[in-house]
């Protein structure tokens, strides 16, 4: 308990003193991209709690790219980890508790690419909302309730825009507005509690796109939301997305949404990625013990599966994770010889897909079926 | 395949094992206890019970015993206790405003009395006071409180009525007006305290029934509320398995608090006359003896050590309500 | 909106008419020979106002009875004449003392919110931090201190001891002074019991704010805030604080009328010829008429401030506006 807390207490400093550092030079954060067509990419990424019960690995070694002009969807069960990846893309962790400890987020820059996780405070306010937007999980609440819609969806064009003056600012409020599909006249006056659920979600879009950003991550966009609003929703992301060409990163537990959107699928699984590629490669051929499960835990029509599939068993604590693969516990294919060693490394099944299993490098390794077409 | 499975079993229930699971009884008092300013109000609060419970047995003074002075032989001794010594009556004077010495540890007040005996006795009348003030109060306002808020409607609106009535009667004038009554009764003094406790007790309800009102509302707001009574349980098992341990630690957290307040209370009206009065020692009257610029200026061990009695009695009661407050608000845990 | 106004109202209305019945109640307790009793060795009154004064609470009457009378004279603004002032009791009531008590508090007041604003915001900020703890800590302080015991040891260092500041009263005995003389001379006798109060009050105002600002900093719309990119100081002072002020306003619209109530305790202390001193000084002399017209006043406030408060919080809040 007392280790803990020491613990805690020089991590928090650490933290603090680096977040005061005033003028921190270019040449730490600049950094060069590994391959120039993607616009993020996540090397080794490692964000942690460092709360009372001890440190919490939420996100521990998480590596993925976001290519340009693609959606990337980020699946995987709720404290896999996925909210957390997508708030330290934003720095905008709960602190002082999380922290980003390792690894680089390089952001490919119109200027030069900076790291993201070193980049001063101050950079990181231009970034935020101008070039990397988010769309929140909750509509009801992401909305101030005390200014108008206007007022919001001004404020970020004023910030990231000083020049542009009232009347541009009025009429790009009810462009964008428009863009999302809100036509009512007035809307910019109300507040956000005269509005439906769907209505403010789609304001909290406007919001995003206001500045017209490269990138857009959309956390669990549709899941407060009913099933009408939600493909309405959905459409609207793609729609805008190939308007204003940006990348998205969609992040949500619903493999239907991942299917319909995504080009990209990452899963991840408690806090690690275990397995990447195109959605073709994951939805044909998942590889990995546990997107095979969650495939079979989706419910299908025109199919009687009988009872539907569940994967036995539950997330390890995220305090003490086990040191073998964190998912040998509630693995079908799960063999104590080999699974019992290290956490198994990235194996690339193809040019693109990409998995963190033993049993299935066993079955590449014995030329097997995963060919990853 | 199986053996596999008997390994993993084995495994997934040793980790279950190392990992600690709180009930949320463990993890209110983990918490509370991680408060540096709530434990100290806690050893605050068990010292001044110590001291006013075990002190008066170890003092050799008594609480109004008064103590007199020879002025010839320079004698000091207690009038109770040797009152064949009085007969000298040319020479024997009231020993007020003593020095502060072996014998007398924070000197005479000035009346002759032992000072520190009298802070022994102040504390503990102070104490009993707001505990049965405290007890009266939660009895009346969760009984009035749950009513309204379990049984809603015509009854809810009159209690509430009742409350905001009573929350409007302005407490210490209100005391100064009974004061006069007591008067007009002609109420010994010795008396007069359990009526002041009484009367404390009834005017001061209307806070603790409308925080328990509330409580009770949401809760049964709350979906598992509505699960139960969806499962038809019984109203008694309703009361008692979900209402009340539910409302609890808005009542604790309140109760700790006006521990604190009724203390403060009490010493207020006895400083300003109007509560306990002499003989019966309490931290509000010895204070009052700041009223004789004499003792203001001169006499610091007359007042001082009652004022920061009260003061750090007042505080640690305070400071465990907080950490009582933050402990139960799961809001706060983070 | 009117509807809901006068609704409340009403309700007060019926709350007040409770409250007196109450205070004429605890009269009626008494012992019918009480008025007797209590003016018995007091030289000021004749035995014609004794009559009155029976007849003034409709002692000879049926409690009901005597409480339609009590109540439809009080209705009137007559409250029957005090016994140390020889007046109507009204007169006393809204004399300067109402003045003097107000401008007291209201000093008071506005120092404790320059103060608690400012720095509940920083605690609340800076949550489970040293300087969180420290103000958490002098809040807590200020809210346990006693005010008689704070007033005299204030007194004794700064009146006695040091010699800085007078040790009571309004103005300087003897000395006449007129003009900014006079008011300066007040202003030292005023510091000591404004002191008092700000510590006093202190305490509530900051755990209020910071309360209220906790609750607000954690909520979605302020991470909407920052991930539009907006710096934190705008953050804080523009969305959470606007936020904030909901509560603020509606708590400190309620607490206006309470301004008007008088220190009993510090008043009497300092010697300040408030309302509070009154009322303690018709203890000393058991003038009942002024005790009872003062508690029914300082329950008007309390109405008043309540009344405010809901009222107000109906006209800031834009969620409540149109329900």
């Amino acid at each position: 308990m007392k280790e803990i807390k020491a613990l805690n207490k020089k991590m928090y400093k650490k933290f603090n003193q680096e977040k005061k550092r005033n003028n921190v030079p270019e040449s730490e954060y600049v950094t060069e991209m590994r391959n120039p067509q993607n616009i993020v990419e996540f090397d080794n990424l490692k964000t942690y709690f460092y709360t009372d019960q001890g440190t919490v690995k939420a996100v521990d070694g998480v590596t993925f790219e976001i290519p340009m002009g693609k959606t990337i969807g980020i699946v995987g069960e709720s404290g896999c980890g996925k909210s957390v990846t997508s708030l330290s893309l934003m720095r905008l962790l709960q602190g002082p508790q999380g922290q980003i400890s390792g690894g680089e987020i390089r952001y490919n820059r119109d200027e030069q690419p900076v790291d993201i996780a070193k980049v001063p405070v101050k950079l990181m306010q231009k970034i935020r909302g101008n070039e990397i937007s988010m769309i929140f999980q909750e509509p009801m609440t992401s909305l101030n309730p005390v200014f108008t819609i206007g007022d919001q969806l001004s404020e970020i064009l004023k910030l990231h825009n000083p020049d542009m003056d009232k009347k541009d600012m009025e009429e790009r409020v009810i462009e964008l507005l428009r863009l999302v599909g809100i036509v009512r006249d007035g809307i910019s006056d109300s507040y956000p509690h005269e509005l439906s659920g769907g209505m403010k979600q789609r304001v909290v879009i406007a919001m995003a796109l206001a500045c017209n950003p490269r990138l857009i991550i959309a956390d669990e966009p549709t899941t407060a939301l009913d099933v009408t609003i939600q493909a309405q929703i959905l459409d609207l992301l793609r729609n805008l997305k190939d308007k204003i060409n940006a990348s998205i990163m969609l992040i949500t537990h619903d493999l239907g949404v991942v299917a319909e959107m995504a080009d990209y699928v990452v899963v991840m699984y408690a806090g690690r990625v275990v397995e990447q590629g195109t959605a073709q490669d994951i939805f044909h051929n998942p590889a990995h013990p546990y997107t095979v499960g969650l495939m079979k835990s989706r419910p299908v029509l025109n199919e009687e599966i009988g009872r539907l599939y569940s994967i036995p068993g539950n997330v390890p604590n995220p305090i003490n994770m086990p040191s073998h693969c964190y998912f040998k516990n509630r693995c079908e294919k799960g063999v104590e010889k080999i699974c019992g060693g290290e956490y198994p490394p990235m194996i690339d099944l193809s040019e693109t897909h990409k998995v963190a299993c033993y049993r299935c490098n066993e079955a590449v390794q014995e030329g097997g079926e995963a060919d990853g077409n | 395949m199986a053996e596999i499975q008997s390994i993993n079993e084995q495994e997934v229930i040793e980790h279950e094992k190392s990992q600690v699971v709180y009930t949320p009884g463990q993890l209110v008092i983990k918490r509370f206890f991680r408060n540096k300013l709530a434990i100290l109000g806690l050893g605050i609060i068990i010292a001044v019970v110590l001291f006013a419970v075990i002190g008066p047995m170890i003092s050799p003074h008594g609480e109004s015993e008064i103590f007199y002075k020879n002025d010839s032989t320079g004698e000091i001794f207690s009038g109770t206790k040797e009152p064949e010594k009085l007969k000298d009556i040319a020479n024997v004077g009231v020993y007020v405003k003593g020095e502060m010495d072996s014998q007398f540890w924070l000197g005479t007040d000035a009346n002759g009395m032992d000072t520190f005996t009298r802070l022994m006795y102040g504390c503990r009348i102070s104490l009993m006071f707001s505990i049965v003030v405290t007890i009266i109060e939660m009895l009346l306002g969760i009984t009035l409180g749950g009513i309204a808020g379990y049984y809603g409607g015509k009854v809810d609106m009159i209690i509430m009525r009742l409350v905001e009535i009573f929350y409007c009667i302005p407490f210490v004038p209100l005391m100064l007006l009974v004061s006069t009554m007591m008067v007009a009764f002609g109420i010994l003094p010795e008396q007069k305290i359990y009526w002041l406790m009484m009367i404390m007790g009834f005017f001061n309800w209307s806070g603790v029934a409308r925080m328990v009102r509330g409580q009770v509302l949401t809760i049964r707001e709350m979906d598992y509320m509505q699960a139960a009574e969806a499962g038809g349980i019984s109203v008694r098992r309703k009361i008692f398995k979900h209402l009340i341990p539910n409302a609890m630690p808005v009542i604790i957290v309140m109760a700790s608090m006006d521990l604190g307040s009724f203390i403060l209370t009490e010493s207020t009206l006895s400083y300003l006359g109007v509560g306990i009065s002499t003989p019966f020692a309490s931290l509000g009257t010895m204070i009052q003896a700041v009223n004789q610029s004499v003792i203001l200026k001169n006499y610091l061990n007359l007042w001082i050590p009652p004022g920061i009695m009260l003061l750090l009695i007042v505080l640690a009661f305070n400071f465990i309500g907080d950490g009582l407050r933050d402990a139960f608000d799961p809001k706060m845990k983070r | 909106m009117r509807q809901y106004i006068i609704r409340r109202i009403l309700i007060s209305v019926l709350v007040l008419l409770g409250v007196s019945f109450l205070i004429y109640g605890m009269l009626r307790i008494m012992p019918s020979d009480f008025v007797d009793q209590l003016t018995a060795g007091n030289p000021k009154i004749t035995s014609e106002q004794k009559e009155a004064l029976k007849e003034a609470y409709g002692l000879n009457t049926g409690i009901l009875e005597g409480y339609v009378n009590w109540l439809g004279d009080a209705l009137h603004g007559d409250f029957g004449t005090s016994f140390t002032y020889r007046k109507p009791v009204t007169e006393v009531l809204f004399s300067s003392k109402l003045w003097v008590s107000f401008t007291l508090s209201a000093i008071a007041f506005v120092i404790e919110l320059i103060i608690a604003i400012p720095l509940g915001i920083i605690a609340a900020r800076k949550q489970y931090s040293k300087t969180d703890y420290a103000i958490v800590f002098c809040a807590l302080a200020g809210l346990s201190l006693p005010s008689f015991f704070f007033a005299a040891v204030l007194r004794r260092v700064f009146s006695i001891g040091l010699g800085w500041l007078p040790l009571s009263g309004m103005v300087t005995a003897k000395q006449n002074f007129t003009g900014l003389a006079h008011i300066a001379d007040m202003g030292m006798h005023f510091i000591l019991p404004i002191v008092v109060f700000v510590i006093l009050g202190v305490g509530s105002w900051l755990r209020y704010v910071r309360t209220n600002m906790l609750e607000v900093l954690n909520a979605d719309y302020v991470r909407t805030a920052r991930a539009k990119g907006l710096s934190e100081h705008k953050v804080i002072y523009k969305h959470a604080f606007r936020n904030t002020l909901i509560p603020i306003v509606t708590f400190i619209g309620g607490s206006i009328p309470g301004l008007f109530s008088g220190a009993i305790i510090t008043e009497s202390i300092f010697s300040i010829d408030g309302i509070g001193k009154a009322a303690i000084d018709a203890v000393h002399t058991n003038d009942i008429p002024f005790l009872m017209a003062y508690m029914m006043f300082l329950a008007v406030l309390t109405i008043l401030g309540t009344l405010i408060s809901d009222v107000l919080y109906a006209v800031v809040d834009p969620r409540v506006r149109y329900n």
